[in-house]
């Protein structure tokens, strides 16, 4: 502390120098070079992410003349303006695929199995739609 | 399933499918976006959007989706395999302390608040908690179902324990908690809360705080225990990330903290069980409850009223999400009132409240379509309802356990218990004042602290 | 007093590692570091809809078996086996299957051998092999079991005859079980 203070008085601090002469407590002396901070190791905080299984993509037909597309709605609230302006602009620019709307059963979280093998059987393809 | 298909999602949600149909297996899924939102927009809007353009792509939407289903796929498409992933590191590399904190913060490990770093030393001192081994499971957390589980061991939750602050003797409740593999930050655009009241002999054991201020920040158990499972959730659950696997529009205050609070177990009326036994639990043993919701009242308001009438009247109208059930937590002094009045136990004053409740009629009528019609076709009891005004209160109660999808209700009852309401009462605090609070919460499980010991 | 005590405990720690079980790794497996023959691999899967619960499970190929000493013991259970496409052989695996749950509400069983993806075979270079229609030896792994419950019993696959690792993969999101859990990987060669 005693070093300090004549640090304070000797370069000229004034502000400081004065503060200690007011009779405040003198504040530490600060090192003429930056802090130097030494490195140290920590430990990683996440979790381990799980390997990803790929799926492979169904393989497309090259056109969907003669075929029927279902449009599988999750019923997100109030989005059934959507689905509707959506089925009629797929009919009047593809009128020669057959295009169904069809709402999942259930909630959006819940699976609709009947639903997937229907669509499978009929050699189907699908758009899920949508929220929010 | 084999069946061509392409998904339609709104361009806000860009981030988060593309990152969810990767970790799903699905590198270059053919998405096609729409404007933001679609809900609640009028039909001609809804007809320019589809006349429109893919806002991400500037593709025209149909032609985009068609091309989705017919396109040829490229050779990685079509193949099986692994998706490769950096594997994870039990160290970090060395860095200065001030270095160290900001990427702490830059990479979202943290809540935001000042952090201790997890050194070996400090890790090894927390794992001294338990007597639990440092490579053993403890959980898998995912931030909601569509998303991946990531998965962790006694250590990596020393780690994040390290890193709020809490002390070895609060690990056992801390990986209590870790075990049930809920996330504190489950992902949704409804920006979800949570709860954890902490029942049995560690709460003395530990020092938490069951009196004055129980819900605030005023001890370093309930303050640290409710922090680290956030840090759990972001760091150990995958949960957390804006925009990826966080999508709370307005995000919650809550999420700090958890409403992390030990339930006053002397405070309790005679007959009332606490909470964990009201579970299945014996009274000696420590045990975590979680809980998840939305939002949380804090009532503190005098009424000519008896207490279990304003608390009544509080409910009927209470709304947030949906709001099918409720969590109440009383004041001891509340708790002795509403039991002097005639509930001789949690249950008896649970029925009453959930018997006695109606809904209030804009949203009875808003959310049951059918039953107005049917109102408005002279069907009673639903026309003698509306006829007390749009605005009357229909005698329908929110908090009873109905059957359902589910097989109970909004969530069937998780003890296997006969328990008619989706109403949970939990009393802490000081006694300073006749106030209390409540939120809807529904009650999420229950795990014991014995087991991490 | 030191000094004498430190080679009684050094044999006491090598007695307790010759007689403890296989080595238990809890993180390390992955595509990248399948399991070997006889190491008990431990993980979870969650059960339960709305909140589920985590259960504890440990998985450990006990045997492998390919080619005509597989066709042998296939033959002899189902004398009307099929042989293997044109290039392939049959891998069978021999697994002791664990499951526990933590709490006594952990009361939901789990499904073995209920769905064709839960045990699939990969070859060397992690490319899923075409299941085959093909019975296991008895006892085969396949039944419902409780908590605190094991089984063991036969998987059956073909593989590449020309395949000197293939991998067997376990995936966890079936069964009963909900959500992706992690998938693990085991050899199926020694």
């Amino acid at each position: 502390m005693k070093g300090s203070r004549r640090f304070f008085l000797k370069s000229g601090a004034t502000g400081m120098g004065a503060a200690a002469l007011a009779g405040l407590p003198a504040l530490p002396a600060f090192a003429a070079a930056p802090e130097k901070q030494e490195k140290i190791v920590v430990m990683n905080p996440r979790g381990i992410q799980p390997d990803i299984r790929k799926i492979p993509m169904a393989a497309r037909p090259a056109t969907l003349d003669g075929k029927t597309v279902y449009i599988v709605d999750v019923k997100y609230p109030n989005t059934k303006p959507f689905a509707d302006a959506l089925l009629a602009g797929l009919q009047a620019k593809y009128p020669k695929t057959t295009w169904i709307w069809r709402p999942k059963a259930a909630g959006y979280m819940d699976d609709d199995a009947a639903l997937w093998k229907e669509i499978k059987e009929k050699n189907a393809a699908a758009i899920v739609m949508l929220g929010h | 399933m084999g069946v061509p298909t392409v998904p339609l999602i709104t361009a806000r949600f860009k981030e988060l499918v593309t990152t969810i149909s990767y970790k799903k297996g699905i590198p270059n899924m053919r998405i096609t976006y729409t404007p933001h939102p679609i809900t609640d927009r009028p039909r001609d809007l809804c007809d320019k959007y589809v006349q429109g353009a893919d806002p991400n792509t500037g593709q025209p939407l149909l032609e985009e989706i068609y091309g989705g289903l017919t396109r040829p796929l490229s050779t990685e498409d079509a193949a099986p395999g692994f998706l490769k992933r950096d594997p994870r590191t039990r160290l970090l590399p060395s860095d200065t302390p001030e270095n160290l904190l900001a990427y702490f913060h830059q990479q979202g490990f943290t809540d935001g608040n000042a952090i201790i770093l997890p050194t070996e030393r400090k890790v090894e001192e927390m794992l001294k908690g338990t007597s639990r081994q440092p490579d053993e499971w403890v959980g898998q957390m995912r931030p909601s179902p569509p998303h991946e589980a990531w998965y962790y061991t006694v250590e990596m939750v020393a780690v994040n324990a390290v890193m709020v602050g809490a002390k070895p003797e609060y690990f056992p409740v801390i990986l209590a908690i870790a075990s049930k593999g809920l996330t504190s930050m489950f992902s949704s655009t409804s920006s979800f809360a949570r709860m954890v009241v902490v029942n049995g002999p560690v709460v003395k054991e530990i020092g938490m705080n069951t009196s004055i201020g129980a819900l605030g920040p005023n001890n370093q158990a309930n303050s640290c225990i409710g922090r680290c499972w956030t840090l759990i959730s972001k760091n150990l659950g995958g949960s957390g990330k804006p925009g990826e696997t966080y999508l709370g529009s307005q995000g919650n205050q809550l999420n700090y903290n958890n409403l992390c609070c030990p339930e006053t177990e002397d405070g309790l009326p005679a007959g009332w069980e606490p909470l964990h036994v009201q579970k299945g639990f014996k009274k000696t043993e420590s045990v975590v409850s979680l809980f998840s919701g939305w939002s949380f009242n804090d009532i503190a308001w005098y009424s000519p009223l008896p207490q279990h009438e304003v608390i009544r009247g509080w409910l009927e109208h209470f709304f947030s999400f949906g709001t099918t059930q409720a969590t109440l937590v009383l004041d001891p002094l509340v708790a002795a009132d509403v039991a002097a009045k005639g509930y001789p136990t949690k249950e008896a004053f649970a029925k009453y409240l959930a018997e006695n409740t109606g809904t209030p009629g804009w949203l009875y009528w808003s959310q049951n379509t059918e039953a107005l019609k049917q109102a408005q076709a002279g069907v009673e009891p639903y026309a003698g309802w509306l006829k007390q005004g749009p605005g009357a209160v229909v005698p329908v109660s929110r908090y009873l356990r109905r059957a359902g999808p589910r097989g109970g209700g909004f969530i069937a009852s998780l003890t296997g218990k006969d328990d008619p309401t989706t109403i949970e009462v939990v009393v802490t605090g000081g006694g300073t004042n006749t106030f209390w609070s409540g939120g809807d919460f529904g009650y999420a499980g229950s795990a014991s602290v014995d087991q991490w010991r | 007093m030191k000094n004498r005590m430190v080679l009684p405990m050094l044999g006491l720690l090598l007695l307790l590692a010759a007689l403890s079980p296989s080595p238990v790794i809890a993180q390390e497996n992955s595509s990248a570091h399948p399991a070997a023959l006889n190491t008990r691999v431990r993980s979870m899967i969650e059960l339960g809809s709305v909140y589920t619960n985590i259960y504890d499970i440990a998985i450990t190929v006990v045997e492998t078996v390919r080619g005509p000493a597989a066709m042998d013991r296939l033959k002899a259970a189902y004398p009307d086996t099929k042989t293997p496409p044109p290039g392939f052989e049959y891998a069978l695996a021999r697994v002791k299957f664990e499951f526990k749950g933590r709490y006594v509400s952990d009361t939901i069983p789990f499904d073995l051998g209920s769905d064709p993806l839960q045990w699939v075979a990969l070859s060397s270079e992690l490319t899923e092999y075409p299941r085959v229609s093909v019975q296991a030896p008895k006892p085969a792994l396949a039944g419902r079991i409780k908590p605190g419950d094991s089984l063991e019993g036969w998987v059956a696959f073909a593989v590449s005859a020309k395949d000197s690792k293939p991998v067997m993969v376990f995936d966890p999101d079936t069964g009963g079980a909900t959500g992706r859990g992690r998938t693990l990987f085991f050899k199926l060669y020694q």
